[in-house]
């Protein structure tokens, strides 16, 4: 059996390997078990069609990690570990062959052919190592395979519980005519010392204070070659004049030296240190300026060429790498070192400068956003300097490129890293009038925080912009820099009669974090505006005044929790019984469970209003409710005796919060015959 | 034109027509016009159709393109990627699928398939042709790829196929003990250095993935930790003079080998010691392969070279800064050159430095006349050279943890039992045995012991040993027995 102890997976592969070929049988007549290695078999290949199609942060990615896992764990519970072998046949359980679709061969023949012949998932494999596992895919699937290898990948993994073996550590068992010796113990002909290597020794003039053997070649030692056959007699003279040895004195010269030689753990805390210190950038910059110092000093020879033609291109691949950092480090050292050139070398200065026109090749630009939604996220963030260096009149292409990411996040990431570092130009300026509202949206998005007179007259004039969307986006950054202007303007988008317009300048009013709005949602909040807007896009508009979180709003829309046209109020019941906090309606819900109000409402109603009645809002409840205590219903209409029950049930149901146990018991003595008859049928049923 | 501005140009012009970018274009292009043109012969099997002609056409133009900078196209599938000569030809996403050659090559139990410049599009049409029918006929699969043989070799064509291995389940396999990996990685690590190197000359791509394999092998078995862990068997590997007459791949792969296990004594993470070993594994790459320890610069070029990156990584820039760096404080000769204050490469520039002026110093070079230094000699010079500022004291003490009092290869005297051995292990503290190799009178292994390091004692300074082949060889096969599970293919061969 396989040990199951929690050692690397690394470490297990000998282990699982023989448990395997000795239980492969027993393992295979278990016809539940192959259907759930088909499946996850099935899942490997789906992920990487996957890889080709959609990025690395598709969460559907998400969603195969889980169900492999989930998988795994199937599988998992009566074996220690399940082992899939890679063939050019298809994945097999030792030597049965694992019937799976057609397209999932690629996935084999992809880990066959990086060098994979095994690979193992052991007992207690976690989601985060299938996601890690999915990662090593992605890389090798996405980025050129030049830069990434499965094997490699794997190993820096370190895996506790995925393990694989490669071509290197398996030999066929029926080595014969051609054996790979590769593995077989080394021979006499590979130790031998070759030609010009003679005798097994050499010997200083003994006798004469003895020395040691000089580290200069050039003074050469009077040395006395000598065969095998010598050696007997030399090793007896080195006994000949041994002396006697005091065993102890020996055995604490060596501790000293040990102590003070073998390296410490001060030195070693002080080397990691210092490896921190140095980390990755480090050795960018030391390679750079050994890159630049070259270049400079070996021009007009065979390695000055080469360090050229390496420096020129150098920041491409590290682009199309994801390594966006180190690119732009090496361009701006590239352009200081072509400066310097000028004068001296000016061929050598055309040469990287014409190495920079490949940033405004669109080929080039399609393929760094091919690329961009698998870089890491800190690479993201760096992108905008990048781009600052594209030529200015790429900055269009650029921004309708940044639309056509999938990702909102990355979009954002990647705005926010262009603000950081774009100038104001003209040609920035000039998309503001673009056809395509979203270039105009990413183009006041990095003008927004700039400090230039050109910026508020380019908003200004978007505001005249033919598309809706676009003129509340620029009114929307108008409010940044004079509400009294943009807010009126905004205030006649959020009832345009364009839906996507009026959406857009919702969200722009609700997202301006100023008082200066509520009267304007004051106004839309209004049932006669509110009939205006289309019906599911009232549900958005409460919902985004929830989601926003916005206080100040919150008894708008407390209010038509007692409005009289029973849609409005059913809308306002939905949004606020989502909201995570309550406090802020707490005066609106005292009002809709006036009981005169209240016992008008239809049951379902009822059942919100009550749902609402929360610790957190008990407290503006009192009035309210303290007022029903002498109401009562009577014989002809029961509503009132309905409602009030209904209330008792959630107050009832909150007893252990002092607040409410002293209604309670207020009510009981408040002498009202019906109110005491419901609070002793509600303890009835809460005893 | 002056003579400047007619150098300007070609400059200029090479640097343009040599674009990666270009090259890989025309690749896509081609791929993606095979693709194109297997689908309309899938569905109209005539190469007199109209859509075939136009599939036909377009790929002779892509071809031809091609053909511009490569005399033979060997186009490879491998599961994920189209690699035509050894180059990957990158998909794009949302762009098509390419399923028809997918098909072809999976359907056909195709490799790769190798097309010389005399070829032309009529002959792959009518090749394509062929091999559609064979899918169609759903021929039994070892008929497939031999029916495709036999029409290329009846048709005299000049396209050349390789098959896909089928061997994979009926081939049954063992893993190979620690001991036979340790000695296939130290092989391979002085057996690769020849590719690369033909590949730096040919100005060809460097397959950095094989190297890093073999260093990541190595660092696993160095720091496995356990009872079979290899570390003493590869430090004993790493003392090896010239492994099958390769001296500077030789001496790059012992400096790889103790770089690592100096760098596990200072607690290096396994992505460092991945780097380290690389970075030392490449570092005198610029060394012609033939050297036999003529003092040659090769730092420039080793940079120049290494700097290529054609993968790149951290390691390889380290590889770089180390290969143009790491004779700043002494020759190639060991001749000291104290610098007026300390300077560092990197951290495990100078980790690499003391690894690789101990194994250049300790080793028997054909081209010198003096005598190489003692191994513990070696040690006590590097120390000694801390004090000129020419080594990092750290970096020579993890050195010495890592070999110990008595370095494996060190010629050791046992005066309890009146012979000299050759030290297998790591002596680094007084309360635990190493082994040590007994000699006998005609320098030839006797048996292995284990001793105390007070129980030995350095041979007198005037006398230099070295083992014989076939003592080393004796001592190498007593420290790794070969198993008996697996299969010894050299005595197979010998019966044989």
């Amino acid at each position: 059996m396989v040990n199951t102890n929690k050692n690397k997976a690394s470490e297990q592969k000998r282990d699982i390997f023989s448990f395997f070929q000795e239980n492969a049988e027993r393992i295979f007549e278990n016809r539940s078990l192959l259907r759930e290695v088909n499946e996850l078999v099935g899942l490997f290949g789906k992920v990487l069609r996957g890889y080709r199609l959609y990025p690395a942060t598709n969460p559907s990615f998400d969603k195969f990690a889980t169900q492999f896992t989930s998988k795994l764990e199937d599988i998992l519970v009566d074996l220690p570990s399940i082992s899939l072998r890679i063939t050019p046949k298809g994945f097999m359980l030792r030597d049965h062959l694992i019937e799976s679709g057609e397209k999932d061969q690629e996935i084999v023949f992809f880990l066959y052919n990086d060098g994979l012949r095994e690979i193992f998932f052991q007992q207690g494999t976690e989601k985060s190592e299938v996601k890690e596992l999915f990662d090593c895919l992605a890389k090798c699937t996405i980025f050129a395979s030049e830069d990434y290898d499965l094997t490699t990948l794997l190993w820096d993994c370190n895996f506790s519980n995925i393990g694989y073996i490669t071509e290197d550590e398996l030999v066929s068992t029926n080595v014969t005519n051609e054996p790979d010796h590769a593995f077989s113990p080394f021979s006499e002909d590979e130790l031998s010392y070759g030609p010009g290597s003679k005798g097994y020794g050499m010997l200083e003039n003994i006798g004469e204070g003895g020395g040691r053997g000089s580290n200069n070649m050039n003074s050469t030692s009077a040395t006395v070659e000598f065969d095998i056959s010598l050696f007997e007699q030399y090793s007896q003279l080195v006994f000949k004049e041994a002396k006697s040895v005091d065993i102890e004195q020996r055995k604490e010269a060596l501790n000293k030296i040990f102590a003070t030689y073998v390296v410490g753990k001060m030195e070693i805390a002080k080397f990691d240190d210092a490896l921190k210190k140095n980390s990755d950038n480090f050795v960018v910059q030391r390679f750079l300026k050994e890159l630049s110092d070259r270049l400079i000093n070996t021009q007009g020879t065979p390695a000055g060429d080469e360090i050229l033609d390496i420096s020129a291109s150098i920041w491409q691949r590290l682009v199309l790498f994801g390594a966006i950092s180190g690119a732009i480090l090496f361009i701006k050292t590239l352009s200081t070192l072509a400066e310097k050139l000028g004068g001296s070398k000016p061929e050598y200065a055309k040469k990287i400068q014409d190495s920079f026109k490949t940033l405004g090749d669109d080929e080039f630009l399609n393929d760094l956003f091919f690329l961009i939604e698998d870089m890491p996220e800190d690479e993201v963030k760096a992108i905008g300097e990048l781009f600052t260096m594209i030529p200015e009149n790429k900055i269009g292409v650029l921004l309708s490129k940044i639309n056509d990411i999938n990702s909102k996040d990355t979009r954002l990431t990647i705005l926010k890293s262009l603000a950081k570092s774009i100038p104001i130009s003209d040609s920035l300026i000039a998309l503001t009038q673009n056809d395509d509202w979203k270039i105009v949206r990413n183009a006041l998005f990095l003008m927004k925080e700039k400090k230039d007179p050109r910026v508020l007259p380019a908003i200004r004039a978007t505001i005249s912009h033919p598309k809706d969307q676009a003129r509340v986006e620029a009114l929307a950054l108008l409010t940044e820099f004079s509400v009294e202007e943009a807010l009126p303007a905004l205030e006649k988008a959020v009832f345009s009669s364009a839906r996507d317009a009026r959406e857009a300048a919702i969200h722009k009013i609700l997202e301006f974090q100023n008082s200066s709005i509520v009267p304007i949602i004051n106004r839309v909040m209004q049932p006669n505006s509110l009939k205006k807007f289309e019906d599911d896009e009232i549900d958005e508009i409460f919902m985004l005044i929830i989601n926003y979180r916005r206080h100040d709003l919150y008894s708008l829309l407390g209010h038509l929790l007692v409005s009289p046209d029973p849609v409005l109020r059913g809308k306002a019941m939905r949004a606020i019984s989502r909201s995570s906090e309550l406090e802020g309606f707490g005066r609106s819900i005292a009002k809709a469970i006036e009981i005169g109000f209240f016992s008008k409402l239809k049951s379902d109603e009822q059942n919100a209003i009550c749902s609402m009645i929360k610790p957190e809002v008990f407290s503006d409840l009192t009035d309210s409710l303290e007022a029903m205590l002498h109401v009562s219903g009577n014989i002809f209409n029961r509503s009132v005796t309905r409602a009030k029950e209904l209330i008792f049930s959630s107050v009832f149901a909150l007893r252990k919060l002092s607040e409410a146990q002293r209604f309670i018991d207020k009510a009981e003595k408040s002498g009202n015959s019906e109110t005491v008859k419901i609070v002793n049928k509600m303890k009835e049923r809460y005893r | 034109m002056s003579e400047e501005n007619n150098q300007q140009q070609i400059i200029s012009s090479s640097f343009f027509e040599d674009t990666e970018r270009l090259e890989k274009t025309r690749m896509y292009d081609f791929i993606s016009a095979l693709n194109a043109l297997l689908k309309a012969l899938r569905l109209y099997s005539n190469a007199s159709n109209e859509a075939v002609t136009v599939g036909s056409d377009k790929f002779s133009d892509a071809m031809k393109m091609l053909f511009l900078s490569e005399n033979v196209i060997t186009l490879v599938y491998n599961g994920n990627d189209y690699l035509i000569n050894d180059k990957r030809v990158k998909r794009k996403r949302r762009g098509p699928s390419f399923d028809e050659l997918e098909s072809f090559f999976l359907d056909l139990q195709i490799a790769s398939i190798s097309i010389p410049r005399l070829c032309v599009a009529g002959d792959i049409v009518n090749f394509a042709i062929h091999g559609q029918n064979i899918i169609k006929s759903k021929m039994a699969a070892d008929n497939v790829f031999p029916a495709l043989e036999k029409w290329i070799k009846d048709n005299k064509s000049l396209i050349s196929l390789t098959q896909r291995d089928s061997s994979g389940g009926e081939v049954s396999y063992t893993i190979l003990e620690k001991a036979q990996l340790a000695r296939l990685t130290y092989r391979n690590m002085i057996a690769d250095q020849l590719l690369f190197r033909s590949k730096i000359e040919k100005r060809q791509a460097m397959p950095i993935k094989k190297a890093m394999r073999n260093i990541q092998t190595a660092i696993d078995m160095i720091c496995d930790g356990s009872e079979d862990s290899q570390e003493t068997h590869f430090l004993v590997l790493s003392s090896i003079n010239s492994f099958d007459n390769q001296l500077i791949s030789t001496h790059m792969t012992n400096t790889a080998i103790l770089s690592v296990a100096a760098g596990v004594q200072l607690g290096i993470d396994r992505a460092l010691l991945t780097r380290i070993g690389m970075a030392a594994y490449f570092h005198d790459i610029a060394l012609p392969v033939d050297s036999k320890g003529e003092v040659i610069e090769h730092g420039s070029e080793g940079f120049a070279v290494l700097s290529r990156l054609n993968s790149l990584n951290f390691a390889m820039m380290e590889a770089a800064i180390t290969a143009g760096l790491h004779h700043t404080t002494y020759t190639f000769d060991c001749q000291p050159i104290p610098p007026e204050k300390p300077i560092m490469s990197t951290p495990l520039g100078e980790l690499i430095k003391v690894c690789d002026f101990y194994d250049i110093a300790t080793r028997w070079w054909p081209a010198r006349n003096n005598l190489p230094m003692r191994r513990t000699q070696a040690i006590e010079e590097l120390f000694r050279l801390c004090m000129q500022k020419c080594f990092a004291p750290v970096a020579v003490k993890a050195l010495f943890s890592a070999l110990g009092i008595f370095p494996p290869g060190t010629i050791v005297k046992i005066p309890a039992i009146g012979r000299l051995g050759c030290s297998i292990d790591v002596f680094k503290n007084t309360g635990r045995k190493g082994k040590v190799a007994i000699l006998d009178n005609h320098m030839g292994f006797e048996e292995i012991q284990s001793f105390y390091p007070y129980e030995l004692a350095e041979t007198p300074k005037n006398l230099h040993f070295r083992l014989p082949p076939k003592t080393m060889k004796a001592i190498l096969d007593a420290i790794a027995p070969m198993a008996s599970n697996i299969p010894d293919p050299m005595k197979k061969t010998k019966e044989i």
